[in-house]
């Protein structure tokens, strides 16, 4: 057997029907706002971590206790009284931040009770089985600017994916560590007007997509991504009192910590938790929010 | 990823383009299945590029990506093969030589996934032992062991092997 006979096997090869600018565009709009503080938030974790454990640090300035949600089910989950994300400081970014992970925490559970946490990925930064994301949150002086963001693995009836968290600026160019400014020079009523739309307008098919306005006029969209190795993605965007939007993806993508095969990450067909259980944890975490 | 990243990301890929679906359809013998995996492969090296271009043997990295969708991809269900009441008609005995293209494209496909794999990145693309291990991520062993029953399952003897 030599190399001619395999070749001599594929002589004739009919034109191609691999579109590689579509998959690229798919796993780009993937990518879009859904990880936009991952890379970023890897490097952040020592600084961050620093910020909570130091001793000696200012006490949280800004967040209120995290009420306990009153009903069970996954349907809906009770509001709670509210806390504010601020991050002017290190300390008051890592109080809000552990709030945030702390009301992630419960309104995870609520609409799944079997949820449990995994450790995830192969960064040392890994979250441990058990314990939700850590949270990182930006120390800019702007309110509203402020970014957090956390990710890490979820279970529930044998599923397995990734759950992330952001708390996102309409305000791209920031300057913050979690920003990410495009490289096109609009202007900042352009670039707004391009994050907003990429936060709330459904995306062309094949996505699954519902963008609705609450009572209260707060955008919202639930959207569902595929991609083609078998991804699936769940993600709720809320728009925030404050104006910031919230973001809540669940996938069926794991990569245990001791995988020695990054690129076979889909774990089974489906996400973990349902887009009516994100939505519902979205909207839990969301409704505590205060401007 | 960045423009110059993108860029270098499309040559890559333009560049093996034509080999990586040749290969595909060795696997599944199949040009649809050939470009399904395909199209799946270049999403996950997209995914995964910096890790690719990183790689002692970007080459390599990128048909493990490729023989490792195939071999997964089998397991789902809408592409498992089917069983048939009736199997197909088979030739009374392999050819002694290999010259005839549909008995050669016949007899690959009586080989198991794995044993096709080896054969193709063994004899195909020109890897060595222990390269076409890395890339299926088993022992050298193995890949010695499945060579040799592949081409046991061909009939082939060392002669033929070698022209």
């Amino acid at each position: 057997m030599t190399q001619q006979h395999f070749e001599e096997l594929t002589a004739d090869p009919p034109p191609s029907t691999v579109d590689v600018p579509g998959i690229v565009r798919r796993e780009k709009r993937r990518r879009t706002f859904v990880r936009i503080a991952t890379p970023a938030a890897a490097v952040l974790a020592v600084a961050s971590a620093i910020a909570v454990f130091a001793p000696g640090g200012a006490p949280a300035p800004v967040p209120s206790a995290v009420a306990e949600p009153s009903s069970a089910g996954t349907a809906a989950v009770a509001s709670a009284p509210g806390f504010r994300l601020v991050a002017n400081n290190k300390a008051a970014a890592a109080a809000s931040a552990a709030t945030l992970r702390s009301a992630l925490d419960d309104a995870v559970h609520k609409v799944a009770p079997g949820a449990t946490w995994l450790k995830q990925g192969l960064t040392k930064e890994a979250t441990p089985d058990g314990q939700p994301p850590r949270i990182f949150g930006d120390d800019l002086r702007r309110p509203t600017d402020q970014m957090f963001s956390g990710t890490t693995g979820i279970s529930l009836d044998g599923k397995r994916g990734t759950l992330s968290l952001n708390i996102i600026s309409i305000n791209p160019c920031t300057g913050g560590k979690l920003a990410k400014c495009p490289a096109s020079h609009a202007s900042p009523a352009k670039r707004r007007e391009t994050m907003t739309k990429g936060l709330f307008a459904c995306q062309p098919a094949p996505e699954k997509c519902a963008a609705t306005t609450g009572v209260d006029g707060r955008r919202q969209r639930v959207q569902t991504s595929l991609s083609l190795n078998g991804f699936v993605s769940q993600e709720t965007t809320i728009e925030l009192a404050d104006g910031r939007a919230l973001m809540l993806t669940v996938d069926n993508q794991f990569i245990a910590p001791d995988a020695t095969d990054v690129t076979d990450d889909v774990a089974q067909s489906t996400t973990p938790l349902s887009p009516a259980q994100v939505t519902a944890a979205a909207t839990a975490i969301g409704d505590q929010i205060l401007p | 990823m960045s423009r110059v990243d993108d860029q270098e990301f499309h040559d890559f890929v333009a560049r093996r383009m034509e080999r990586w679906r040749r290969s595909a359809y060795l696997m599944c013998q199949d040009w649809h299945t050939a470009d399904d995996l395909v199209s799946i492969a270049v999403a996950k090296i997209y995914r995964h590029w910096r890790e690719v271009r990183q790689a002692d043997n970007p080459e390599a990295y990128a048909q493990r990506i490729l023989t490792r969708t195939w071999l997964s991809e089998r397991r789902r269900p809408w592409r498992r093969e089917r069983a048939a009441e009736l199997l197909p008609d088979q030739p009374a005995r392999a050819p002694d030589g290999v010259a005839d293209r549909d008995s050669f494209a016949a007899l690959l496909r009586t080989l198991g996934p794995r044993q096709r794999a080896v054969l193709i990145l063994r004899f195909y693309f020109d890897f060595s032992t222990e390269q076409t291990a890395e890339i299926l991520q088993v022992t050298v062993g193995t890949v010695k062991s499945q060579t040799a029953r592949g081409l046991a399952a061909l009939r082939l003897d060392t002669q033929i092997l070698h022209g």
